[in-house]
């Protein structure tokens, strides 16, 4: 049976609780009678007597029966108590956002927006279109809650029902010892662990669907199959991060052991042994980026494609603004991911001294992506590898506004929406034009040093114009080949030119390096740095301009 | 045949089974689960808790039942005996 939002927020679930503890009361009486009824042997000897005791002793077998019952009655209301209640708040939080908002809220959890919009933008706000694209956030991650939230309580609902059922059933069992086997089993049947969506599922039911489990069904998931959740698109990154740590030192220690029975005699198939090798050198890179770090979070840890990982410098799902740093030929966990996360380290610190200079409010979080398999020089030339990487950027990217949106809607609707910023190099910056096919909650975009997009005009990436930034240093010469579409740089592609030939800061005065060649784009001190850091905090005025 | 009965103990057993007999129909079990049952209308979980009241409300009553049933026995058992003997009896047969 499916559940409506009515019957979900009309559950007077601390009235179902209260009578749960009244339950336990009453059994703990009903125990006591059974346990009190009078022991006849020793005052009455004789068949007379005998049948006497047999009497009494099958009455305290079955009030100690109605006793269990009523314990395990008691055990499934807390437990439809504890799994209901995420949901039917989460369904009161998402319906009353959108009524906020002038939006109704369908009896299956659908938002609809209307056509034309029948409110007034709240004061203070840009406009009647922002608060349009606000509305429309906020629409899509209430219906996805509400979608989750009753999806979560059908299921509570269900199990603790077939569980009262399973009961009754035991109840009429006759035998003592079968019946309290039956009930044993009923209550352990009530509690299976909940099922986890697949990899790249809509990353906001992901985030809605997280929201609603109660905290120990999430706990038990997150002890029991870390590497389910770790790297799936729309969980909030401390679970991610949770998870994948998990994992890691999990794996770091299997490897060990397969690398141990390499030394032992019979030893092990040499594929083996370098693969576990392999690992290990992936996982040690891993962990030392963390290590040494504490604001580091560990959003990705995946084996396929030669090893992926993504790494967070500060809270994803708080700041005001994020930046996704995308690197492109040969790079690779074991090899690069240290001088990556320098790079995010470099681009946040200059974003929040650019923050602190210029006396914006916010705070901003970089992330080092090596989330696709980046080609080599053999493959560089294809696009496929972009594509590959553009549509898990694209879930990556929907997963963090995802997370967000929720997080905001349920616990802080006075949090700002996420600025979100992809930064891409080289062969990256294809792979961010690729994801941008996907349509993912993006404001900025900056491409440094592209051979090309997939296509022609910063139109066609974003909508708008003033939202694409390119950098282009001297000597680099991959920027102007144009290999995959019209060369960004180019005027007629329609991008904001970054400069990047050094000067000094407008704010400060302190002078500022150029950068040259392909790879110094992130160079802390470097103009092009401050720049892609003015775009990344959402202060692109503060950026310098070559067009 | 030997029989061996304090007809004293056996009236209070009696008594302590007719008591637990009542106190088991004072207890609110069935109504705090019709109660739950009515907190969630139209949930499956309520038409379980209705259903699982029902059962409650059976075996309950079945226990009550015997157990009301039980001490009576007792008692008149102590009658009997006290009819035949008075106070701690001792026969043999």
């Amino acid at each position: 049976m499916a559940l409506t939002v009515d019957v979900v927020t009309r559950c007077a679930l601390d009235e179902v609780d209260s009578a749960g503890w009244s339950l336990r009361a009453d059994a703990d009486s009903i125990h006591r009678v059974s346990a009190g009824l009078p022991c006849l042997a020793a005052d009455w000897a004789g068949v007379a007597g005998d049948a006497a005791s047999a009497r009494v002793g099958e009455l305290r077998l079955a009030a100690q029966a109605i006793a269990d019952f009523v314990v395990a009655c008691a055990q499934v209301l807390s437990i439809a108590v504890t799994g209901l209640r995420p949901a039917r708040d989460a369904l009161d939080r998402a319906g009353r956002s959108a009524a906020d908002l002038g939006l109704g809220m369908d009896q299956d959890g659908s938002v609809l927006l209307p056509p034309v919009a029948p409110v007034a933008a709240p004061p203070g706000d840009c406009g009647l279109a922002a608060f349009e694209l606000e509305r429309a956030r906020f629409a899509a991650a209430a219906g996805a809650l509400a979608h989750a939230a009753l999806a979560e309580a059908g299921e509570v609902d269900f199990i603790a029902a077939a569980a009262l059922r399973r009961f009754v059933a035991a109840l009429r069992i006759c035998t003592p010892v079968e019946r309290s086997a039956a009930l044993a089993f009923a209550v352990v049947g009530g509690s299976p662990l909940p099922l986890v969506p697949r990899s790249f599922s809509n990353p906001l039911d992901v985030a809605a669907w997280w929201s609603v489990l109660p905290a120990a069904a999430r706990l038990l998931l997150l002890e029991r199959q870390p590497d389910q959740l770790g790297n799936l698109d729309g969980m909030p990154a401390e679970v991610r991060h949770a998870a994948n740590s998990s994992v890691l030192a999990r794996e770091l220690a299997a490897a060990d052991i397969v690398l141990a029975r390499e030394q032992s005699p019979d030893g092990l198939p040499r594929g083996a042994a370098v693969a576990a090798s392999r690992r290990r050198a992936m996982l040690l890179a891993v962990r030392r980026q963390l290590a040494t770090d504490p604001a580091a979070r560990l959003l990705t840890l995946d084996f396929a494609d030669g090893g992926l990982a993504a790494v967070a410098l500060g809270d994803v799902d708080v700041t005001t603004d994020v930046a996704v740093v995308v690197p492109g030929l040969n790079q690779d966990v074991t090899g690069d991911l240290p001088a990556l996360v320098a790079d995010a380290r470099s681009l946040r610190d200059t974003a929040r001294a650019l923050e602190r200079d210029a006396a914006l409010s916010g705070d901003i979080a970089t992330v080092a992506w090596i989330g696709y398999r980046t080609p080599n020089l053999l493959t560089v030339a294809s696009s496929h590898r972009a594509q590959v990487g553009g549509l898990r950027l694209a879930s990556f990217s929907s997963g963090l506004d995802a997370s967000r949106e929720i997080h905001r809607m349920l616990q802080a609707a006075s949090m700002p929406a996420l600025h979100l910023s992809l930064v891409g190099h080289s062969y990256g910056s294809l792979a961010v034009g690729y994801a941008m096919q996907k349509a993912p909650p993006v404001d900025d975009l900056v491409l440094l040093g592209s051979p090309g997009v997939g296509v022609d005009s910063a139109l066609q990436l974003t909508g708008r114009k003033d939202n694409v930034f390119v950098g282009e240093a001297r000597g680099d010469p991959v920027a102007d080949l144009g290999w995959f579409g019209r060369d960004p740089s180019s005027t007629g592609f329609g991008a904001r030119q970054l400069q990047t030939d050094g000067g000094q800061d407008p704010l400060t005065g302190v002078p500022l390096a150029a950068s040259y060649g392909h790879s110094d784009y992130l160079t802390a001190g470097s103009e092009s740095l401050r720049n892609i850091a003015a775009v990344t905090i959402d202060a692109p005025r503060l950026a310098t301009y070559s067009d | 045949m030997r029989i061996e009965v304090q007809t004293s103990e056996l009236r209070s057993a009696a008594a302590r089974v007719a008591a637990d007999a009542a106190l088991l129909e004072s207890l609110l079990v069935v109504a705090r689960l019709d109660s739950a049952a009515a907190s969630m209308p139209g949930t499956e979980l309520a038409a379980a808790a209705h259903l699982a009241a029902d059962g409650l409300r059976a075996a309950l009553a079945l226990v009550r039942r015997q157990m009301a049933a039980c001490g009576g026995q007792l008692d008149a058992a102590a009658v009997a005996y006290e009819l035949t003997d008075s106070g701690a009896v001792t026969r043999s047969q």
